[in-house]
């Protein structure tokens, strides 16, 4: 079979090396853990065709079909995050835009509402980059418990906590930095603010998204912590 | 740990990579199971398709994996050599014995009966 050919032989074909680019773009593409298997199997095979026919163009075309036809499943597969990171994007760009329409410059931002684009936002892109069946997972596992779950799953589940604590703390960090932005161009608009205790009070306030990210990060860790320590490999 | 009922189905391409893996042994990688199938059903399959059926085997706990020896004709990269898990073979057991009460006494070639089996 040709997978069993002698590697002596491959040797003879060492300087044969696959498309770079195509390899660039399958990397890209595929999840890291299979990336070093996959392009070693490809390369491996590409050499074997090389060896059986002697003519690069087959093999080439051989290898740049492999490639397109890989990266086309694997872009299919990750359309689900594509799709959440869109969706997420879009409604905080959706939310920023309500708040400069409807209220004081930078001020809506400011109060607790922002948990509206601080918490879906979040949440749509943790799910995106794991699964909305982690999430129950994650969800159910934090708050009972249950033993139907495979380790590969609750592994899931634990990531999705640590991916969207994550989030929470950087979606918290751009909302600030906005806040902040939107806070300088209020009081550049209307000076007389800048007398007095408000100019620090409105500063103050710029933290509050952070200030929320924060304490989501830590609860959302507290919940991976529980799960990890539970039902992770230590536990069994 | 129990599988839920939902993880625990079997596609058909799931079932052919079963089998190869089973088939191959101790030498079962993804190119070897591509070559495999290709040899005995010829269907030309990406390796991109083979290795996301492998990793969703392995989530599922059918399959389970062990990395090999990294060698130059591969570009310094190592194996990851698959082998199915006794889950896997019990899984596979349900499918063949439903498949076989389903196909029992069935023809295809015969013509279809007045009232299509009514």
């Amino acid at each position: 079979m040709s997978w069993e050919r002698p590697v002596q032989e491959a040797a003879k074909d060492q300087h044969c090396v696959p498309p770079r680019i195509g390899s660039l773009l399958l990397e890209f593409f595929v999840p890291v853990r299979l990336r070093e298997p996959l392009l070693g199997d490809l390369e491996e095979e590409f050499l074997l065709k090389i060896q059986h026919d002697r003519r690069m163009g087959r093999a080439y075309r051989w290898y740049w079909g492999q490639v397109l036809k890989s990266a086309c499943l694997f872009i299919w597969m990750q359309r689900g995050t594509a799709m959440a990171f869109f969706l997420s994007v879009l409604f905080f760009l959706f939310v920023l835009t309500a708040a400069l329409v409807t209220a004081e410059f930078g001020l809506w931002l400011l109060s607790p509402p922002v948990l509206l684009a601080l918490v879906p936002t979040s949440l749509i892109l943790g799910i995106g980059a794991t699964s909305y069946q982690a999430a129950r997972t994650a969800f159910r596992l934090s708050f009972s418990e249950s033993d139907e779950y495979s380790p590969a799953q609750i592994s899931l589940a634990a990531r999705f906590l640590h991916v969207t604590g994550n989030q929470f703390l950087l979606v918290g960090g751009v909302t600030f930095f906005l806040g902040v932005i939107l806070v300088s161009i209020g009081f550049s608009q209307n000076p007389e603010l800048l007398n007095g205790g408000v100019r620090y009070a409105r500063y103050g306030m710029a933290l509050l998204p952070l200030f929320y990210g924060m304490i989501f990060k830590c609860l959302f860790y507290s919940a991976e912590q529980k799960i990890t320590w539970k039902y992770g490999p230590a536990a069994e | 740990m129990k599988q839920t009922g939902k993880n625990s189905s079997l596609g058909e391409f799931e079932h052919i990579v079963l089998l190869t893996l089973i088939r191959l042994g101790d030498q079962a990688y993804g190119m070897s199971v591509r070559s495999k199938i290709n040899q005995l059903i010829k269907r030309d399959i990406s390796i991109g398709a083979i290795y996301t059926t492998l990793d969703r085997l392995e989530d599922k706990g059918y399959v389970k994996s062990r990395l090999g020896e990294a060698t130059a004709r591969r570009g310094g990269r190592a194996k990851k050599y698959f082998s199915v898990t006794a889950s896997g073979r019990r899984v596979l057991k349900e499918v063949r014995a439903n498949l076989e009460v389903l196909w029992e006494g069935v023809q295809l070639s015969a013509p279809l009966a007045a009232g299509n089996g009514r």
